[in-house]
């Protein structure tokens, strides 16, 4: 019959589809010990977007804390307030959105929280990426070679509440035109409330800790220009930079650090992160 | 630039179309359809509607399609530029989303590019648009529908699934076989049953760099659906499975997953009965194992719940639990004929619904499984909902509508991904629809909906929700054009006094051939849009909204 000759491939492409089926046994999780990573290697930024009224954000943190766990000394993660869940209410007003993060908002379009964003680097297509996906980002990104070498060195003030810093850059590749260098200000042990949707029925704690929590951007939100002319191979460049903490917060200088990064400002991908205490 | 190239390419098409090649007729036809949402914000603090930095956003669509004998070359330009508020940032901008070349004859049907499919209910895979939820999980790659003899087609698929203006990352593979017994072999049945078998496999991959678990890559489900129906009677079953799929939305568990629907309805003179039933075990498929909210979806879950049409009984509104979920449907429709005392002059219709949807058992046995025996049912109830629509025409110029719901709605799991906050809500609602022609052209309708609501748990937090409503709409038609509409919603009921707030809204709509526009200004309420148990969430608004639509 006719008929016979399509019908027969189409039946073996049909039963091909039933191999496409993998069966995973337990255990299920893979052998885990933290590894060590080259220093030449790129250092990997896990912008956390979270909200003090968002139930599912602690476990994105929890996730973020595994990720540097298994990379320790290459994962250096920041926790961006933003959105919706982030805004202060009548009965909790404390405020934790910055105008930094608002930045990040708008340019990512963020629609909801837990999302992250590694290096700033979108994958197929999308920066912002949800928690599931953050280990796999990462691993991918921490294997690329460093385009530059970042050496940071922090300094307070404290009759002038003044934080300085200065920055060596080094290229250890070509540069290129429209690299940025941005520093944010972070505080750890921000004690706060936080929904936390994992310890029901008792899902609000009143006294979480807030760690590495975005506080504000030293030059701006996307940061200045690195240099007038793309560094050459092995050139290195110095940047200072200062920033008066305001009257009005309440950050604690001993608990702040500062995350120094290069970023391509067309890409919006982070090429090089680094973080210092503000006072050791 | 992509949109340059496109349009060069169907250009370039009707320009060759031409010469005389195989299965090309005359000329072909160019058709097409435009659509624009726009809307203003003003920022208004009472009903929570937040600022708006642009001030207006809007939604527009346009789609051109051109058919020639047996090809077809389509596309669709959207442009958000913002997108409206309660839709994804991540649409913004704009750009040809979908585009498609199509070759269709009685034995072959081959599409390059974009395109939207169905196997059996939907259950194992669906591909389609919805813009009123911003849903859209189109397929971009190749289609075949292969039918070598009557009541027989096979339908195979491979592609990535659109995800705002990108692709997700996981590559789909779908299967199709679709018999239909009385068109295949006309004398096996008698003639006024119908018997239809139906088999498919759908399969995802997607490369597994994840250093802390060992995830499959290859993902596959498969399905198995007979319907057999006649004059009277009608019957459908489809069962589908799948294989291990940890994921975002299912806490990364190793189960596999089941679905089974069976809906049985039965016909006569003036009435009908159906009863439809499903249990959902760990189904929710998508194009990338991250995936979350709405993004890309490979399969639906039916319903079992009655779309409702009135602002007050569509308050609250089910969202499918494709995690697990058991529930059944069971609807009665009678025709009171006319001139009996119930009937009157005209007829009565009649119409009973009862939904009820529960968890389904489940007990956790360690960090990635759990055990759910199947068809095992949990006592956690997600929606119930039994509701009378009595619709009765009194003479040549009144007629009315009577519509009564008395719903149970699970808050926490429908809009907190089942975290404790709200409890459940319990609504009754009555709705009073009155049309009353005026003369020839005018006719003036009038709704009187009520809805008394209580809520389980404390209010956390003021919210512009909560307590009982109010609802009165008059609608004035000029026929054939205008329609004039007016509308108060009043939450007379809320705990918080402040809360208690007035959500005026008025608009007028022309009708013209094919083209539609509304202008309308006033409050919108917050709260949730569902179609088919996929849901948005619709953010309060204060502002003036222009909707347009047309096909050519």
């Amino acid at each position: 019959m006719k008929t016979l000759k399509y019908i027969i491939p189409a039946l073996i492409l049909a039963s091909m589809l039933f191999y496409s089926c993998d069966i995973i046994e337990a255990p299920y999780e893979e052998n885990f010990n933290p590894v060590e990573i080259d220093s030449a290697k790129k250092k990997v930024l896990i912008e956390d977007i979270t909200g003090f009224r968002c139930g599912n954000c602690p476990e994105a943190a929890a996730v973020a804390h595994e990720i540097a766990e298994l990379y320790p000394d290459n994962v250096i993660i920041i926790a961006v307030h933003a959105g919706a869940l982030a805004v202060p209410t009548p009965t909790r007003n404390y405020n934790f959105l910055t105008l930094v993060g608002q930045d990040i908002a708008k340019k990512f379009n963020l629609p909801a929280t837990p999302y992250g964003l590694i290096n700033r680097k979108a994958v197929e297509g999308q920066f912002l990426l949800s928690p599931s996906s953050w280990a796999t980002a990462t691993t991918a990104e921490i294997q690329k070679d460093a385009g530059y070498k970042l050496e940071i060195q922090a300094e307070y003030e404290s009759s002038s509440r003044t934080i300085n810093l200065e920055a060596n850059v080094k290229a250890l590749a070509m540069g290129a035109m429209n690299h940025f260098i941005s520093a944010y200000i972070i505080e750890d042990s921000v004690i706060q409330y936080q929904q936390d949707d994992r310890l029901y029925p008792n899902i609000h704690v009143e006294n979480y800790v807030h760690m590495h929590v975005l506080r504000g951007a030293m030059n701006g939100s996307w940061g200045t220009e690195l240099s007038d002319e793309p560094l050459m191979l092995n050139q290195s460049i110095k940047k200072n930079l200062s920033f008066t903490i305001p009257e009005n917060k309440d950050w604690v200088p001993k608990n702040l650090s500062l995350v120094v990064m290069v970023r391509n400002n067309d890409t919006e991908e982070i090429l090089q992160v680094e973080k210092v205490k503000l006072i050791k | 630039m992509k949109l340059i190239n496109t349009l060069v390419i169907v250009l370039l098409f009707i320009g060759t179309c031409n010469a005389t090649s195989q299965g090309f007729g005359d000329g072909g036809t160019l058709s097409g359809n435009f659509q624009i949402d726009a809307q203003t914000y003003n920022a208004d603090s009472v009903i929570g509607a937040p600022k708006v930095d642009e001030q207006i956003l809007s939604n527009a669509y346009l789609n051109l399609m051109y058919r020639n004998a047996d090809f077809e070359i389509g596309f669709r330009y959207e442009n958000y530029m913002n997108p409206l508020l309660g839709y994804d940032p991540r649409f913004q901008g704009q750009g040809i989303a979908y585009r498609y070349i199509r070759y269709n004859t009685e034995m072959l049907d081959i599409t390059a590019g974009d395109f939207y499919e169905q196997f059996g209910s939907g259950l194992i895979f669906r591909a389609y648009e919805e813009r009123s939820l911003g849903f859209d999980n189109a397929v971009d790659g190749v289609r075949v529908k292969f039918r070598p003899i009557e009541g027989v087609e096979f339908t195979g698929l491979l592609g990535k699934q659109r995800l705002f203006w990108n692709k997700g990352a996981g590559i789909v593979r779908g299967a199709n076989l679709n018999i239909d017994i009385n068109e295949m072999v006309e004398e096996l049945l008698p003639d006024d049953l119908s018997v239809r078998l139906g088999g498919s496999l759908v399969s995802r991959f997607q490369n597994d760099n994840d250093p802390f678990l060992r995830l499959p890559e290859n993902v596959l489900a498969y399905s198995g659906r007979l319907s057999v129906s006649s004059m009277s009677f009608m019957f459908d079953a489809e069962y589908s499975y799948k294989y291990n799929d940890p994921s975002s939305t299912n806490k990364l568990n190793y189960n596999p997953g089941q679905g089974l629907l069976l809906t049985g309805s039965v016909f006569g003179d003036g009435f009908g009965f159906s009863l439809n039933t499903h249990w959902i075990d760990n189904m929710d498929f998508r194009g990338d194992r991250t995936a979350r909210s709405n993004e890309l979806l490979i399969n639906f879950i039916p319903p079992l719940t009655k779309q409702h049409g009135y602002a007050l009984s569509a308050f609250y509104p089910y969202a499918s639990q494709p995690n697990g979920e058991a529930g059944l449907q069971a609807e009665f429709t009678y025709k009171i004929p006319r001139n009996t005392f119930l009937g009157g002059k005209y007829g009565t219709t009649l119409d009973v619904n009862f939904s009820l949807v529960n968890s389904i058992d489940s007990t956790r046995i360690d960090k990635y499984t759990y055990d759910a025996p199947f068809l095992g049912i949990g006592d956690r109830t997600f929606f119930r909902d039994i509701n009378f629509d009595i619709a009765h025409r009194w003479s040549e110029d009144f007629k009315t509508n009577l519509n009564i719901v008395s719903l149970i709605y699970d808050k926490d799991v429908m809009e907190n991904e089942g975290a404790p906050k709200y409890g459940k809500v319990s609504a009754n609602i009555i709705i009073l629809d009155m049309t009353y022609n005026m003369n020839e052209t005018n006719a003036i309708r009038m709704e009187l909906q009520h809805m008394s609501s209580s809520q389980d748990s404390a209010f956390f937090e003021p919210d512009n929700v909560n307590g009982d409503w109010f609802h009165v709409l008059f609608e004035y038609t000029v026929a054939p054009n205008w329609f004039f509409t007016v509308y108060d919603q009043y939450n007379y009921g809320n705990e918080f006094e402040d809360k208690r707030i007035h959500y005026l809204n008025g608009s007028v709509a022309y009708l013209t051939g094919a083209t539609r526009i509304q202008v309308g200004f006033g409050r919108q309420r917050g709260g949730i849009i569902c179609v088919g148990g996929v849901c948005r969430a619709v953010p309060a608004s204060n502002g003036l909204f222009l909707s347009l639509a047309t096909s050519f």
